[in-house]
């Protein structure tokens, strides 16, 4: 019998709502499953949160104990994956918070810069996935919350339990850094005519 | 910067990472299972301690009843006998006091029934005779006190007294050495304690009523005398009838009376009360549910070649099927008959269920990969009858899925049970033993792919057709309405055997906590 005649094969056979209903009853087959289905996309969501692959393996293991032991609770009402991402987004800013704890934000000064002209499309996510991991650790939460989960700054002073304006701060110098960053990757286009990956 | 304007700059990084992908590591799936399985080994480790707590509590409310029972009956009996005990030892010491006319050279004569230093009738000698006399006065017995008098018959403190000493009369008291006799008319009076006072006005009068001495008339000297003119002992020679006088009350006799009367008829109800519970409920049958959890502790796996598949070295299920922990759950009826006061004997028939869950990584082939079973001790392990069978069954990999082994059982329970308490609220401790026939057991695979398969007892079966269990448990019932019962059983079981048959190489002897909810009706 092959590996995947039992887990894989039928848990891409089952629907969102079969593979919610087995993990429901705690079916090892269709916990597995859930996870075939969005590991992938979930190690991308703690990648930014994180600075090592290890660390957002972690974050991951972490983050699908809790939906298994949470799915009991999910009443559906959002799409299945919005409701895991929003799990390991907050299983990442536990475990980013402790950090934060030694490594307080401050208040930086908001510098405005002029948008890039280059499109991001012609850089590979992995490229743009570093320059992130290579921000502070304040500004790469602020920025991953404000910037690609879309919460306000309002928000996710209360998520962090810092006032507003450290978040705009902290989101300000992020931008700077990354448009920075991104003018050097443009250059370097315009010279190679290629993004280095 | 506006919340609410999100500029091209955040929506291209947004853009740029939906949709994103990469693979995680080969082992982040084991760890996350292995989270799981830990996650459920801390719960139904949770659960089972609370099931202990349960029965610990239990048991230890019933050793505290049982205490305070016990401790409850021994007070009232430290209570009866402490106050039998005071009246003793108040009697030898009752205060003994004189008519009030004390005086400082008052003699102190003594009384006592013995016949040592007497000299009976021989009294030639004035002195001797009344310093035998004396000498029989017991100071623990009679209290003459006779202030700046003559001493009868010329006889002076210091010689009775010395007498007294001589003689070596015990103090021992015996009740029958207080007679005294009056002449003539005379009152005769016996002090219930032993105890009297003569007082120097010729009557014999006791004022402490604790003693239970109280007054009488009578002329201790004419007694002395007429003793001593008949030569005779006069505390043998005469007996009388003792006289016990009640304590003397100012409450009106007629009302005491009827207050005894009340307190009578009140303690004869009680009695009726007991009588009529002692005979109320003592049959019974009663219906329940019991729901519990079970746990393996000293399962142990260990296969031999000739009961097990070849490829069996590979496969960790007997011993996570041995080991693993569950719930338990039964009903059934029973009959109860309450033998004695206090003791009961209980039995009857119920059905028992036993499931637990455990992670197989194999599945088990059978005709070459015609019938896939899923891993189970029912299909890796056989008696001898079944090797030629099973022999072609082999173990494939495959990827873990969850397996629910449920184990089903007739029981036949016979306890006996002690009554701490029989009110309408009861509490019992019970403890037996329960004959179990194994009836069946079900494999049941999660996966989809894989039946269900079911093994009754008999050869096939890797478990014993019968089994012995003990009991041990509390009853804690509410009566309500005269004929029914409510009852909540926390209990305890224990295999006395190995459950599985002793040539597959598997111990496993679960022991169960459950919780029991019995509606119980009685006849009689």
């Amino acid at each position: 019998m092959s590996k995947t005649q039992n887990g894989p094969i039928i848990g891409y056979m089952l629907s969102e709502t079969e593979l919610i209903e087995g993990c429901r009853k705690g079916s090892r087959v269709s916990q597995k499953a859930l996870y075939e289905r969005y590991c992938r996309k979930m190690l991308v969501v703690c990648l930014r949160y994180s600075k090592t692959t290890a660390e957002a393996e972690d974050i991951v293991q972490e983050g699908f104990v809790k939906v298994f032991h949470s799915i009991k609770d999910f009443r559906q009402e959002s799409k299945l994956e919005t409701w895991i991402t929003r799990i390991m987004v907050n299983t990442a800013l536990n475990v980013q918070r402790k950090k934060l704890y030694l490594y307080p934000m401050v208040d930086v000064t908001e510098i405005v810069l002029p948008e890039p002209e280059m499109s991001l499309s012609r850089i590979h996510f992995t490229q743009l996935l570093e320059m992130i991991q290579a921000l502070p650790q304040g500004c790469q939460i602020v920025f991953n919350l404000f910037a690609i989960e879309g919460y306000s700054h309002k928000e996710i002073a209360e998520m962090l339990e810092i006032s507003e304006g450290t978040s705009k701060s902290q989101f300000s110098r992020a931008k700077s850094l990354l448009q920075a960053k991104l003018l050097k990757e443009s250059n370097y286009y315009e010279r190679y005519g290629e993004a280095k990956i | 910067m506006n919340d609410m304007e999100r500029r091209k700059f955040e929506d291209s990084f947004k853009d740029a990472f939906d949709g994103a992908e990469m693979h995680p590591g080969e082992n982040l799936w084991t760890n996350i299972e292995l989270d799981l399985e830990k996650a459920a080994r801390d719960k139904a480790t949770k659960r089972i301690f609370f099931y202990q707590m349960l029965a610990a509590a239990s048991v230890t409310f019933a050793l505290s009843v049982m205490g305070i029972g016990y401790y409850m009956i021994q007070k009232d009996d430290f209570g009866n006998s402490t106050e039998l005990a005071s009246r003793d030892s108040n009697a030898p010491n009752t205060a003994i006091k004189s008519d009030g006319s004390a005086n400082e050279n008052s003699e102190v004569s003594s009384l006592s029934d013995t016949n040592t230093g007497f000299d009976s009738g021989s009294g030639t000698d004035a002195n001797s005779t009344n310093s035998n006399l004396n000498s029989t006065l017991s100071s623990n017995s009679i209290v003459t006190e006779q202030p700046n008098r003559p001493r009868l018959n010329g006889l002076a403190t210091s010689e009775a007294q010395n007498s007294q000493e001589k003689s070596g009369i015990s103090n021992i008291f015996h009740p029958d050495a207080l007679d005294q006799s009056g002449s003539g008319g005379e009152k005769t009076s016996t002090v219930a304690s032993n105890t009297m006072v003569i007082g120097d006005d010729g009557l014999t009068s006791t004022t402490n009523v604790t003693s239970g001495v109280y007054p009488s008339a009578g002329g201790t000297d004419k007694l002395a005398n007429s003793v001593y003119d008949r030569q005779l002992p006069i505390f043998y020679a005469v007996k009388q009838p003792t006289l016990k006088f009640e304590e003397s009350s100012t409450t009106d006799p007629g009302m005491l009376l009827l207050a005894k009367l009340a307190d009578e008829e009140r303690q004869y109800a009680e009695k009726d009360k007991d009588e009529k519970n002692n005979k109320s409920e003592r049959l019974w049958t009663s219906v329940g549910f019991a729901a519990g959890g079970f746990n393996s502790i000293n399962a142990s796996a260990s296969p031999t070649p000739s009961n097990s598949l070849a490829a069996l070295s590979n496969s960790t299920v007997p011993d996570k099927q041995a080991k693993a922990s569950g719930v338990a759950y039964s009903y059934g009826v029973n009959l109860g008959a309450r033998i004695s006061k206090r003791w009961v004997v209980q039995g009857g028939v119920n059905y028992l269920t036993q499931s637990s869950d455990y992670t197989a990584t194999n599945v088990v082939t059978v005709n070459d990969f015609r019938t896939l079973k899923a891993e189970s001790v029912n299909d890796l392990f056989f008696s001898q009858p079944q090797s030629a069978a099973r022999a072609d069954n082999k173990l494939a990999t495959t990827t873990p899925y969850s397996v629910n082994n449920n184990v089903q059982f007739f029981s036949v329970p016979v306890q006996a049970g002690y009554l701490l308490v029989n009110k309408k609220f009861g509490v019992m401790l019970n403890g037996g033993v329960s004959t179990d026939l194994f009836l069946r057991n079900t494999i049941t695979p999660e996966s989809g792919s894989l039946d269900k398969t079911t093994t009754g007892r008999g050869e096939a079966s890797p478990y014993r057709s019968v089994n012995f269990s003990g009991l041990m448990g509390t009853e804690l019932s509410y009566r309500f309405g005269q004929h029914y019962r409510v009852a909540l059983n926390p209990g305890v079981r224990y295999p006395l055997n190995n459950v599985y048959k002793s040539d597959i190489g598997i111990e496993s002897a679960p022991l169960t906590f459950d919780v029991g909810l019995r509606f119980r009706y009685i006849f009689h």
